[in-house]
């Protein structure tokens, strides 16, 4: 099953956050809860957790990107 | 009281169950499907378990911001936690209190508190209650390494031991108040050594130990409930994440959080289990499958659930 990576929402008023670094590349093994980017914003600068275990497959934000709150990020091709 | 060998399963399935729901919390945080902030107890989970299944269901609980596996481990169900943590009607306020007020009156659970000290306070205002009414109920306090600074934990300490109050405090000490570490806000390394100011006993606990925790807080409660007073305790402890749910814990030292990893309190029980012959390293794993999901399960339920309406919400506030 495909299921998206989208931009965490980490903050009251955040809009968009950028791609600060890919901590996982495609074609990686990730586990759910496992750190596969870190995320910018004006505020703060905070690592994101696989939310499903399976492949990397798709990354669609490169490093130094922004993109909204919700849109998606990367691919995880899930196991179950 | 003796722990036997089916509570210590259970007390594995707590801690485990305590760790996947604030492991979900933060991913629906992420997702924005929850608002606010929020602070989770990865890490912590023996102490949760190991004191907090200690009390008797008579008994009184007041816990702190950070308070979510004491909740769970006073057997509120993961739908009402999610739930109040969404600010649903599901949840175990009904969605008014949010994240840092997990409360239910039914489980004796008085109060969760945001500001730091009142939940010493409270507790001890329980703990007299339960005296001055004749009962046997003991109360059960916890408070962070950073309200030990503060002055109403010192005012209850006081008070509790001028008055005997049947009230177990327990600092959870995880090294950091806030951002703060502790050696650059207070002048001492074993905060149990508050309580000879106050002429009660003081224990160092091991907070990782499941047992070592559970074996304090029963001495502590048997005390209390004989009528001979409080006890303050101190866990040793660790949260795994930042102080809230931006803070990337960046002021840690290198190899800190990995040094405290290998003292998982899940880990360290688990071991002893399979060890022991209770539950093989395999029963376990087939059991955290199981207890995902649970975990994944209760949060859709509770995120089935509408939000007060504004004359619903009129029941649950005070302003007239």
């Amino acid at each position: 099953m495909r299921v998206e990576v989208t931009m965490p929402n980490l903050g009251y008023d955040m809009e968009s956050g950028k791609v600060g670094s890919w901590l996982k590349t495609v074609g990686d093994t990730v586990e759910r809860g496992e750190p596969i980017a870190e995320i910018e914003t004006e505020k703060t600068t905070v690592e994101m957790e696989a939310m499903a275990s399976g492949t990397l497959v798709e990354i669609l934000c490169d490093v130094g990107s922004e993109a909204p709150v919700g849109a998606p990020i990367a691919i995880i091709e899930s196991e179950q | 009281m003796t722990a036997t060998g089916t509570d210590r399963i259970d007390w594995l399935r707590t801690m485990i169950e305590i760790r996947l729901f604030e492991d979900k919390v933060q991913e629906l945080f992420m997702q924005g499907r929850i608002q606010g902030t929020t602070h989770l107890c990865q890490g912590q989970e023996a102490v949760c378990v190991g004191a907090v299944g200690a009390l008797e269901d008579r008994d009184y609980l007041t816990i702190t911001y950070r308070g979510h596996g004491h909740a769970l481990a006073r057997g509120m169900s993961m739908e009402a936690a999610f739930g109040e943590l969404m600010g649903l009607t599901s949840g175990c306020c009904h969605g008014v209190g949010g994240s840092m007020h997990l409360t239910d009156f039914s489980r004796n659970l008085i109060g969760a508190f945001a500001i730091i000290g009142p939940s010493y306070s409270v507790g001890l205002g329980a703990a007299i209650s339960a005296k001055l009414r004749g009962t046997d109920s003991v109360a059960m306090a916890f408070c962070g390494d950073g309200a030990t600074n503060i002055g109403t934990f010192h005012e209850a300490l006081n008070m509790a031991s001028v008055w005997k109050a049947p009230v177990v405090f327990v600092i959870e000490n995880n090294l950091y108040g806030e951002y703060s570490p502790l050696r650059e806000t207070t002048p001492l390394d074993d905060l149990a050594e508050r309580a000879k100011a106050h002429a009660m006993p003081g224990v160092v606990v091991d907070g990782q130990d499941v047992d070592a925790v559970h074996a304090a807080a029963a001495a502590a409660i048997a005390r209390a409930r004989a009528g001979e007073g409080p006890t303050l305790l101190e866990m040793k402890t660790y949260r795994y994440r930042g102080h809230s749910r931006t803070d990337p814990a960046k002021y840690r030292a290198e190899g800190e959080l990995e040094r405290w990893k290998q003292r998982d309190p899940i880990d360290l029980l688990g071991a002893k289990l399979a060890a022991e012959g209770a539950l093989s390293a395999e029963e376990q794993r087939r059991l955290r499958g199981r207890i995902q999901a649970e975990v994944d399960a209760a949060a859709e339920r509770a995120a089935a659930a509408p939000v007060l309406t504004l004359e619903e919400t009129k029941a649950y506030v005070y302003a007239p």
